[in-house]
């Protein structure tokens, strides 16, 4: 009953995916999309659509699902709609030691250095949160944790932007922070994608737990729940995917809350079942966005994070005005 | 199986909030916790099945101490029904019902058919067969009460231990409750409950178990229990009423003089 909104939603991807590779600056004809997909036609059509166009469009999809079920799962445990992956701090630490990277102009050293060092920032800000869930008992600490580290961050970021040797560190540092997949490669998304795939593995395991997680920490401990190690799979899992999300395309918010919280209704609202149309979903609002971005006739380039943030914002605003009236 | 709880001690930061406490549960019994405000009651229940630390004493699940259990394994003995029952979701009721299964390794979508028969025997007994489908946030107080009894009963664990389940239900309901709980017993099961009126008490327990001040202040059968007692232990005015062969309890006002 509930596959049919999976499949939905593949094929809104598919049918996605194949428009990111025929819209643009130059429109391909799908026939043309068609035959260079299958390695035939054009030599620069082919590159238009298998080096430019697609891991562009895989790149928004793997961070879009990345944020969308890290956020379905943050929501489950911590059993809040408001709870996204910047909450816990993660997307803040893994931009900051990528700013970091920037600012002593380590990137010249190797393009993986900026990727890596995003990931390791997400790990260390994972672990604190990781460490903070074994010794709390309540989600509310961990929320106001993370809300402190995602602060720090955040303020450690704007000393190194105030401190920043030259206006190019300065526009690097931006432009990261804005977030953006334009010109990711196949090389990028192979180095975020093991990370990736492991953070929404450990997700994906921790499914059952959350829908035990809906009736309240202690009655879902009174059905059997472990709830330690429920809270370190879900930080852990929402930390690597996270920190592999930002590593690929630097901070985009939103997604996490927006993704969930449209899938819910759908899947009579049980966090386990949310996880994987939230990840599609989430997929597929950037691939949309990302398309959007790159019709829009800017002067300069329109930052994927900044079309998210403005679209997510008021959107979370709503759900938390419309909470408030429920009195949920 | 049984649970046995002998000379439990819980302190929290210096202040004990049970003092050598003895509670026992068998199969085939109903037994009930009452006593004030802040006597420990529901630290008493956290504290027999694991969930609270305890400074001294021991526990014995099935005559093993209750540390060897995980949570899965305990909630295959025995179920926990806590006194928050949050909404956190607007869930619909046959999925909160298969949730009981959790410790089954029942997964919402993937059951077995030992799964799927408790969870509708659990639908049926508490009537919730015209509301399988209903979201939670629709129900009515006692409705959502029975969504959780189903729940606590498609475990089918031997025992069961609930915190005031009758609380800020009508008087129906209350009633209805007590005997979805009685029925149980009578089909084998053990089930405690923290319990406010006295009268659900003396009518459906088999056993009452005072608890005042972190310590036990008595254990009665139901038809031992004195006016008198009550009347000490809860500071107020009670007398014993008379009806179709079963005492009552009339409180008729507070005592003065207590604090």
């Amino acid at each position: 009953m509930f596959a049919r909104i999976n499949i939905f939603l593949c094929l809104l991807l598919v049918a996605g995916l194949f428009s990111a590779c025929l819209l643009g600056s130059t429109t391909l004809a799908p026939l043309t999309v068609l035959q260079a997909l299958g390695g035939y036609g054009d030599p620069a059509d082919l590159i238009i659509v298998w080096q430019i166009r697609l891991p562009r469009a895989l790149a928004a999809l793997c961070v879009g699902a990345a944020l969308g079920m890290s956020g379905a799962a943050l929501q489950g445990l911590l059993r809040n709609p408001l709870a996204e992956p910047g909450v816990l701090g993660v997307s803040a630490s893994a931009a900051l030691v990528a700013t970091v990277v920037i600012y002593y102009g380590w990137v010249q050293l190797s393009a993986l250095l900026l990727p890596l060092a995003a990931i390791f920032g997400a790990l260390v800000a994972t672990g604190f949160i990781a460490a903070a869930a074994l010794v709390s008992a309540s989600a509310v600490t961990l929320i106001l944790i993370g809300v402190g580290i995602s602060s720090f961050a955040a303020a450690l970021m704007s000393l190194l932007m105030n401190f920043a040797p030259h206006p190019f560190t300065l526009a690097d540092m931006i432009n990261w922070m804005l977030g953006s997949v334009a010109n990711r490669s196949y090389a990028d998304l192979q180095l975020s994608l093991p990370f990736l795939m492991v953070g929404v593995g450990v997700l994906w395991i921790s499914r059952r737990g959350l829908s035990a997680l809906s009736l309240g920490d202690e009655a879902a401990q009174g059905i059997g729940l472990n709830l330690r190690r429920q809270r370190l799979l879900v930080v852990t899992g929402a930390g690597i995917a996270t920190g592999a999300a930002v590593a690929l395309a630097g901070a985009i918010g939103f997604v996490g809350i927006v993704a969930p919280h449209l899938i819910r209704p759908w899947v009579n609202f049980d966090p386990a079942r949310t996880l994987f149309p939230s990840a599609l979903l989430g997929g597929l609002l950037l691939v949309v966005a990302d398309i959007i971005l790159r019709l829009l006739p800017t002067t300069g380039e329109l930052k994927l994070g900044v079309v998210a943030a403005l679209l997510g914002a008021p959107v979370f605003i709503w759900i938390a005005f419309h909470r408030s009236v429920r009195g949920v | 199986m049984n649970l046995k709880g002998q000379g439990i001690v819980v302190a929290k930061r210096g202040v004990k909030l049970l003092h050598k406490v003895d509670a026992s549960l068998q199969q085939g019994e109903l037994v009930a916790v009452l006593g004030p405000n802040g006597a420990g009651k529901t630290t008493l229940l956290r504290a027999l099945i694991g969930l609270q630390a305890v400074s001294d004493g021991q526990i014995h699940l099935e005559d093993q101490p209750i540390s060897q259990f995980n949570d899965q394994t305990r909630a295959l003995r025995v179920s926990y029904l806590p006194q928050q029952r949050e909404l956190v979701w607007p869930n619909e009721v046959q999925d909160v019902v298969a949730l009981g299964r959790y410790a089954h390794g029942a997964y919402l979508g993937s059951f077995s058919t030992r799964d799927e028969a408790a969870i509708e025997g659990a639908i049926d007994s508490c009537a919730l067969q015209e509301l399988r489908h209903r979201r939670l946030d629709t129900l009515s107080g006692g409705e959502l009460a029975r969504v959780h009894c189903a729940r606590i009963f498609a475990s089918q664990s031997p025992l069961i231990v609930a915190d005031e389940p009758t609380a800020g239900l009508d008087l129906y309901h209350q009633h209805r409750l007590m005997a979805l709980y009685r029925d149980a017993v009578d089909q084998g099961r053990g089930v405690l409950l923290v319990l406010h009126d006295l009268n659900l008490a003396l009518t459906y327990a088999d056993r009452i178990i005072w608890l005042n001040d972190g310590v036990i202040a008595g254990e009665h059968l139901p038809h031992e229990v004195t006016s008198q007692f009550v009347a000490s232990l809860f500071s107020v005015k009670a007398s014993v009423v008379q009806s179709n062969d079963h005492a009552y309890m009339l409180i008729a006002g507070y005592e003065d003089g207590s604090t």
